[in-house]
């Protein structure tokens, strides 16, 4: 695979027209407290408008983690967000020749995505003992997408918030979590 | 071939009943590539996969998702937790699975040659207990 700014070929795969040149990226970000909130996206990756991408793992860790259980899900939201700021930009992670990634994860919406009709993934994060007890850090929730999710321009994919069983207002650490996104573009 | 996933909440939890059926096209067959779930409620729960005796009928199915965007043929695969008349336990079962009584105790199956079944044919997700709900999740390779 090359790197930089060699000629593209644009090569057809299922339908998608990729460029002969998927480059890895891979960010890391932490995700602001979430409370008691249920039924909202947690963050949102975007693409431009101008850029494909293949969405290849989500990992989600939490810290000062003391909810019952969460419902994570993974979608295309129904309709897009509006980031307003911009929270992170995902870099690769190794060699400076590589071109910066234009894709987009963002956590802070003017406009907040809408609920994906259906989810592509969803599982259940349980804290270790439940309601109340010492924060479970480090509990891990994995996405892995084999061929990848494919991603076209101007698109998003968001980590949503289905359910959140938690016991309000009692004192409860909120909850933060990294999360780790690995996309080839 | 191309890729196409669908994620649902199970209803249906009784013990010796169907929490999921994944149905074939009239036209199409598919291959499972892998089929995960995480349970919902601190209930041992046992699974199984497996072909039902009788497929369900008048099933209100959901239709899988292309996991790639660009691909902009339909899939033909679908999802369905409730049905005029359930589906039938299999015969026999091709996975079991025994989860604890932990909320998001849970696994992935995964077929790395897919597991192949033809059109108009089913597949389930069976309760062989009484069981919790659980978050499924199943990638089809139509």
């Amino acid at each position: 695979m090359s790197y930089g700014t060699s000629s593209v070929t644009r090569l057809p795969m299922s339908g998608l027209w990729w460029t002969s040149e998927l480059v890895l990226y891979s960010g890391s970000i932490r995700l602001p407290a979430v409370y008691d909130a249920t039924g909202i996206p947690l963050c949102e990756i975007q693409t431009s408008p101008t850029d494909y991408a293949l969405l290849t793992q989500i990992d989600l860790f939490t810290f000062d983690y003391s909810h019952n259980l969460w419902s994570l899900g993974v979608g295309r939201p129904a309709a897009r967000g509006v980031i307003r700021s911009q929270c992170g930009i995902i870099y690769p992670p190794f060699d400076p020749n590589t071109l910066a990634s234009t894709i987009v994860i963002g956590y802070d919406w003017t406009t907040p995505p809408t609920v994906p009709t259906n989810f592509i993934r969803r599982k259940v994060v349980d804290t270790v003992g439940g309601i109340n007890t010492t924060a479970a850090n480090g509990l891990r929730c994995s996405f892995r997408f084999g061929r990848g999710l494919g991603m076209i321009p101007s698109s998003s994919i968001v980590l949503w918030l289905i359910t959140n069983n938690s016991v309000a207002g009692i004192g409860n650490p909120s909850p933060d979590t990294g999360i780790t996104v690995d996309i080839d573009s | 071939m191309a890729i196409f996933s669908l994620a649902q909440r199970t209803s249906g939890a009784a013990s010796s009943s169907a929490a999921l059926e994944i149905i074939a096209g009239a036209n199409n067959a598919f291959s499972l590539k892998e089929l995960g779930i995480t349970i919902n409620a601190a209930t041992a729960s046992v699974f199984g996969m497996g072909q039902p005796a009788v497929k369900g009928t008048t099933p209100t199915s959901v239709t899988v998702l292309a996991e790639d965007q660009g691909n902009t043929t339909a899939g033909n695969t679908a999802g369905a937790l409730t049905w005029g008349t359930g589906p039938t336990v299999p015969a026999n079962f091709v996975r079991r699975v025994s989860l604890p009584a932990t909320i998001g105790a849970g696994l992935v199956f995964t077929f790395p040659r897919g597991f192949n079944v033809l059109k108009t044919v089913t597949h389930v997700l069976w309760n062989i207990v009484g069981n919790s709900v659980a978050d499924v999740w199943f990638v089809v390779d139509e």
